[in-house]
């Protein structure tokens, strides 16, 4: 498979801190790749290795198969955590500005920034200075900014702090928007659960080390447990010799909830049966843990 | 290279289309103007003032009433009236004032009295006193048998001609006073652009980086480029509004003075001889050397200290922790605006001088003054040649901070640390 970003064994030590300690992992075109991981596990020195604002201390980094080199940030769309504009200069001077930067000729740049004024509602704000916007208004701004020059590969730091929740939904849907067209995204979140459903792959990093990768199917499905969520009518105790209820409680339409450990020789449908024989069953599953979980099992419980 | 254009031409732009810049670009030379042009016209009023202070004198010897009418500004009307009907006529506002000499011998003057309801400024209150002085002083000579006559003739004033002798055996008459003057007012002006457009890089780079733009550039331009086109764009600043100055203060000059040249050149302030000489000497200067050096050390101080406050403005995390650093950079160039002074109207080839002007970090400031005299070309070489020299060194040294300290945050830094990123890799 051809991967359009590949790192191998990536290092990068500040003074007295190692920010990056030996991480390897590769990303499919066309993903959605979230990196996730508590603030301080070093996303941000990852995002800016990638697009070569620092170069790793020991490690490669390959662009589309081959080494990437500086050149390779022009087809890259950064948006750092801290959002940055001139706040002195007008929106369309901004915007032509970072296009022209990024390598766009000056028409094609004026004609991109006006659709996409006009696709986010700016248009009538183009001739405006960026302090006079509201604060939803310049980070759709940087939005823009960080996209114009068509980025095959678009990288995104902590990209919905800081966004109101009408407008962090409205960026999410030009993310996949563009994901569609088949532009890469890469972004990077301590807030696990608000993103996974955006992934198709993901990867976790603690404390500078990368603790897994891969789609995110996969990963949860490697961490199947073999337990089940039963929602009943009535308090259920099971019955089932091989079985143990894990953890149970009421649920707020006064349901109640159990969740059921199976073990060796145990099958979901006996589970069934069971629940079916003394209850009235209202909803059966598998549990699978979620991103967060899983990220909380590996740095409390030390599975790795 | 191309992003080094397009920062140039951003910070060029953003800069010379602000508010700020034009109004001070075209206000500045009419404000000056308008400044000397006040001065010229009420210093004018002043001279043609007819406003006379109505004076009534009474001087009881009768020595002075004759000789007080040459007195500037005053008219005084003798009289012998009582001091109750002259302060009647002062209550009934006829007279301004009343000057009243008691007694007189050559002796004691200081039974003088003047009263006024309104009383004359310091400078007409002197110019009282200045007369009634040079009276008496001209009564104690002819008393002692010396005539005023004699004595003007023994106080011929002496004024050296300074003929500098060209190699070609021409000869030509300098003013050296010209020529410091004109030096230092370009040391001057090169001394306050360092200062203002160096402070300006430093605070515009301090700006990116509080601001975090500064990530975004640098995922696209090479810190090193990024500081060259901001360094650059904001020297073209500068030249812009140097040369609007230049066209401006000219063309108002040029207008200024064919409005009042008749009142220019009938200024009794300067010595008759004086005006031709002094005009000669100035159009005798070297403009075509002076303004090219001019150019060249303007441009070559810019860049040596504007790299390094670049370096700085990065290096900084606000603007208050820049202060530590400016204190060493401000020293150089104060201290080479004072050697200027001293070598624009004292000794333009002292050793300090000649020291200073080869030094690159005073040598903008001082070389440009020396360079209105006549300077050795190898001083001028080796002057001109460690400046290129160490405004490379600069800008290498100013790189590497520039880059380490943009993305460098919460960390107050030091010397030493700056020392120490002079060292560090990508």
């Amino acid at each position: 498979m051809n991967y359009i970003l590949e790192l191998d064994g990536v290092t990068k030590q500040y003074q007295s801190k190692r920010a990056l300690d030996h991480v390897s992992l590769a990303i499919p075109p066309g993903s959605v790749y979230g990196l996730l991981g508590p603030n301080g596990a070093g996303k941000t020195t990852m995002l800016r290795i990638i697009n070569h604002i620092t170069a790793p201390d020991s490690g490669q980094l390959r662009f589309s198969g081959r080494i990437s080199t500086v050149q390779d940030a022009y087809r890259m769309g950064y948006m750092p955590e801290e959002r940055g504009l001139y706040k002195k200069m007008t929106v369309w001077d901004q915007l032509l500005f970072f296009a022209r930067l990024k390598g766009v000729p000056s028409a094609d740049a004026k004609q991109r920034a006006k659709s996409w004024l006009q696709r986010l509602d700016l248009l009538p704000w183009a001739g405006k200075k960026v302090e006079e916007l509201s604060k939803g208004m310049a980070q759709k701004v940087q939005f823009i900014t960080t996209v114009i020059h068509q980025p095959d590969l678009l990288i995104l730091d902590e990209p919905f702090s800081g966004f109101d929740p009408v407008n962090a939904d409205l960026i999410k849907q030009e993310i996949l928007e563009l994901q569609k067209q088949g532009v890469t995204v890469l972004f990077s979140s301590h807030r696990m659960e608000s993103v996974e459903e955006m992934c198709s792959h993901i990867c976790l990093i603690h404390q500078s080390k990368l603790l897994l990768n891969g789609s995110i199917g996969d990963i949860r499905k490697s961490f199947r447990t073999r337990e089940y969520e039963v929602l009943t009518a009535q308090p259920y105790s099971c019955q089932l010799s091989n079985a143990a209820v894990s953890s149970q409680s009421v649920d707020v339409h006064g349901s109640f909830y159990c969740r059921v450990q199976l073990q060796e020789g145990a099958e979901p449908n006996m589970l069934i049966q069971d629940v079916m024989e003394h209850n009235q069953l209202l909803m059966f599953r598998e549990w699978i843990p979620s991103v967060h979980e899983i990220f909380v099992m590996h740095v409390k419980g030390g599975v790795a | 290279m191309n992003a080094v254009w397009i920062i140039l031409s951003r910070e060029y732009l953003s800069r010379v289309k602000k508010k700020s810049f034009i109004i001070m670009t075209i206000l500045g030379p009419i404000l000056v103007a308008l400044f000397y042009g006040m001065i010229g016209y009420v210093a004018s009023r002043d001279a043609a003032s007819d406003s006379a202070y109505d004076v009534l004198l009474r001087d009881a010897s009768g020595a002075f009433a004759a000789r007080l009418k040459q007195v500037e500004g005053f008219r005084f009307f003798p009289t012998m009236a009582s001091d109750d009907s002259i302060k009647k006529e002062l209550l009934a506002e006829h007279y301004a004032g009343y000057l009243n000499i008691k007694d007189w011998d050559l002796v004691n003057l200081d039974s003088v009295e003047f009263v006024a309801m309104e009383l004359p400024g310091p400078a007409q209150k002197r110019m009282l006193e200045r007369s009634l002085d040079s009276m008496l002083f001209a009564d104690r000579l002819s008393a002692s048998g010396i005539r005023q006559g004699f004595l003007d003739s023994m106080k011929t004033p002496i004024r050296i001609q300074t003929l500098e002798l060209g190699k070609d055996g021409s000869m030509v008459n300098s003013m050296a006073e010209v020529r410091g003057a004109m030096g230092f007012l370009m040391a001057a002006i090169i001394y306050i652009f360092i200062f203002m457009y160096g402070v300006m890089v430093m605070r515009s780079v301090q700006e990116e980086k509080s601001n975090r733009i500064v990530e975004i550039l640098v995922s696209s331009v090479k810190p090193f480029h990024l500081m060259l086109g901001k360094i650059f764009g904001i020297a073209l600043v500068a030249l812009t509004q140097f040369i609007i100055w230049m066209v401006l203060s000219v063309s108002l000059m040029a207008l200024l003075s064919s409005f009042s040249g008749i009142s220019m050149n009938t200024s009794s302030t300067t010595p008759a001889a004086g005006m031709p000489g002094l005009l000669q000497a100035f159009f005798a200067l070297p403009f075509l050397k002076m303004g090219a050096l001019f150019l060249f050390y303007f441009l070559g101080g810019y860049l040596l200290y504007a790299s390094f406050l670049a370096a700085i403005g990065a290096a900084a995390d606000q603007e208050t922790d820049t202060q530590q650093f400016m204190f060493p950079i401000t020293i150089p160039l104060v201290f080479a605006f004072v050697i200027a002074s001293k070598v624009a109207f004292q000794d333009p080839n002292s050793g300090l001088a000649v020291w200073a002007s080869i030094i690159p970090f005073t040598a903008p400031v001082v070389m440009v003054v020396r360079s209105a005299f006549d300077v050795p070309w190898w001083q001028m070489l080796l002057s001109m040649g460690s400046l290129v020299l160490t405004f490379l060194l600069m800008v290498w040294v100013s790189g590497k901070i520039y880059r380490t300290g943009l993305l460098m945050y919460g960390k107050k830094v030091g010397w030493k640390e700056l020392f120490k990123w002079l060292w560090y890799k990508d």
